[in-house]
């Protein structure tokens, strides 16, 4: 517990210049305009709508996580439910930085409900992924007032699920639908997503609690069972997603359309290789230093692959745009992209760090655990 | 109803560019924006090259992606068959840029004309600045600024939203052609209403095979390309095989 004192304060220090150094960029931004983003009328969408992705998909597939125990009722992996529920706002609510910021005209968002297009995928993702947040919202709150078996905590935690699949479908669809950019159109990509929420999900849960256990030291015995049991689902998803991204690659190749050419990347798939290949053996994955490595290396995988997927699909030019141009371009992203980055994954951290300090997240239906060194010493 | 469409022939384009200007003119878009525009491509290896231009705009699709995407209809289709935005219901979000099979639809990066917010002279007590210049001929962004593109849609479309062709629809509401036809020397554009059938543009259709841009994707254009310019000949020959 001292160490985790002593690395409080510095840690709050770097988030917090974090969030200032973000809140002067985004200031910057709505000031001076998006041409501060590598962005352009040919790759629209850049880092930000990225970060956007990878983090209200991994937010969808925490929100899987924690049905197992809340409707399926999976008793076994109780003791993550409430950190993986907080986890998926915090997670969520970072992600709705980074996109925030992405946009030109957030103020404008009240047409949202004021002007609803029932045609578009991006407001039926704009609607689902708010739903998500209200509902993960409602079951925290239940859950840290006791009720977590309640019918309205019950019908809380399945429309929450349910939502969240949706929402990542959805998410696929918003590039699934456009007929203009063959290398993101049809339903392949909805089910990739869904796929990929559920993995960097796992991923984002078994990293976090290695990581914090590490620091604080007080996981108790029965997380580090349902640890154990989650680290097994994950080499299953692991390999599934392999499966589905390789299965990508290899239409992707056969196709002869040019615009695949610049969105295939073969060398990714090791990003999923190697946890893979560290998750399979029942040895190494009751171990930490597997987990850890293996969901960090996932998390580091699945981003670069939305990132890949994401410009890959933009570098070449559409009809008058071209003019001028080369045929592919080329994209690095600016100081400003960064910093949203950054901005958003610090508004995540520190909702992290409050939630772990004043909301006793190891939490059960039966109360809070005993800690694995209070089991020890009463053994 | 009325059902607006164009049709370009390209025989009579000479590549001369006075509708991008027209255009630009007419509905003060900023620089780096081009409501209408060109595609432009060579072929062949010299000395057998081929230079081909083809003119470009919003296709006012009837199923138009762009509208189907927006998730605040900012993006909407008015009764005429014009796709129109609205600024004021723009989030900025880009979906349409993304969306558009086309290429036509541009988004406002930064605040628009900078060049002429500058207040630096040239050369000191000698020339005006830029902004002086504006307000000397009483201009608003641009002292050539046009008040009349004001009457239907923000005169000048602010930073953080998306601008496109609107078939210069302030223009039709006044029986003026679109700004782009009446600039063009070569009378190459040839606009009117699909529905009337002695219409200049259903007599061009029914008498020239047309084509359309990536028609293939369902989204029902509304630029029609008619022929093609090529005056040059080669001597009658079947080819050959060694």
């Amino acid at each position: 517990m001292n160490e985790a004192r002593k690395l409080y304060l510095p840690w709050m220090i770097i988030l917090l210049a974090g969030i200032g150094i973000g809140l002067v960029a985004a200031v910057i931004l709505f000031v001076q305009g998006h041409y501060l983003f590598n962005a352009n009328d040919v790759i629209i969408w850049t880092l930000p709508l990225g970060v956007y992705v990878f983090l209200a998909l991994a937010s969808s597939g925490m929100s899987m996580v924690a049905s197992l125990p809340l409707v399926f009722n999976m008793e076994q992996y109780e003791p993550l439910a409430k950190r993986t529920v907080y986890l998926a706002i915090a997670t969520l609510i970072g992600g709705f930085v980074s996109l925030a910021l992405e946009l030109g005209s957030p103020l404008h968002m009240i047409y949202f409900l004021f002007s609803p297009n029932l045609t578009s995928p991006i407001w039926y993702m704009g609607l689902l992924y708010s739903l998500e947040l209200i509902l993960l919202i409602v079951k925290l709150w239940r859950m840290h007032t006791g009720d977590w078996h309640s019918t309205l905590s019950r019908y809380a935690g399945m429309a929450s699920m349910v939502v969240a699949i949706f929402a990542a479908l959805m998410l696929g669809s918003v590039f699934g639908l456009t007929e203009a950019r063959p290398t993101y159109f049809g339903p392949f990509i909805s089910v990739f997503s869904l796929v990929v929420a559920l993995l960097s999900g796992m991923a984002l849960i078994i990293f976090y609690v290695n990581a914090c256990s590490l620091v604080k030291r007080s996981c108790s015995q029965l997380a580090d069972t349902a640890m154990n049991m989650l680290a097994r689902k994950f080499s299953f998803v692991i390999g599934v997603a392999l499966l589905f991204y390789f299965l990508k690659l290899a239409l992707g190749a056969g196709y002869t359309i040019p615009d695949f050419a610049t969105a295939i990347n073969f060398s990714l798939i090791l990003f999923l290789v190697v946890p893979y290949a560290l998750m399979i053996s029942q040895t190494l994955r009751q171990t930490a230093w597997a987990k850890t490595v293996a969901s960090a290396i996932t998390l580091i995988g699945i981003f670069a692959v939305h990132m890949q997927i994401l410009i890959g699909g933009q570098v070449r030019p559409v009809g008058p745009k071209g003019e001028g141009l080369p045929e592919v371009l080329s994209y690095f992203p600016s100081v400003f992209e960064i910093l949203v980055g950054i901005l958003g994954l610090c508004v995540m951290l520190l909702l992290y760090t409050l939630g772990e300090k004043y909301l006793r997240l190891d939490e059960t239906s039966h109360g809070e655990p005993r800690s694995s060194e209070t089991a020890w010493q009463s053994t | 109803m009325t059902r607006w469409a164009m049709v370009i022939d390209h025989q009579k384009c000479v590549g001369c560019g006075g509708c991008i200007i027209g255009c630009k003119t007419e509905n003060n878009t900023p620089e780096g924006i081009y409501w209408s525009y060109k595609i432009t491509e060579t072929v062949g290896t010299f000395p057998n090259v081929r230079y081909h231009y083809i003119p470009t705009l919003c296709n006012h699709c009837a199923n138009a992606p762009c509208v189907r995407g927006c998730p605040t209809q900012a993006l909407h289709k008015t009764e005429t068959g014009i796709t129109m935005h609205n600024p004021d219901k723009c989030i900025g979000c880009k979906y349409c840029m993304f969306n558009c099979p086309y290429g036509v639809i541009y988004f406002n990066w930064r605040k628009p004309h900078p060049q002429w917010q500058e207040n630096e002279t040239l050369i000191e007590g000698a020339t005006s600045t830029a902004q002086e210049m504006v307000s000397q001929v009483d201009g608003y962004y641009t002292p050539y600024y046009n008040p009349e593109r004001d009457s239907t849609l923000d005169g000048v479309r602010p930073k953080g939203v998306v601008e496109k062709c609107t078939f210069c629809d302030h223009r039709l509401q006044k029986g003026l052609m679109p700004a782009c036809v009446e600039a063009c020397p070569a009378e190459a554009r040839i606009f009117g209403d699909l529905d009337n059938p002695s219409s200049s543009v259903s007599r061009l259709l029914g008498k020239y095979r047309s084509y359309r841009l990536r028609e293939h994707l369902g989204t029902q254009p509304k630029i029609y390309y008619i022929r093609s310019f090529n005056p040059g000949t080669y001597g009658q020959t079947k080819g050959e095989v060694s």
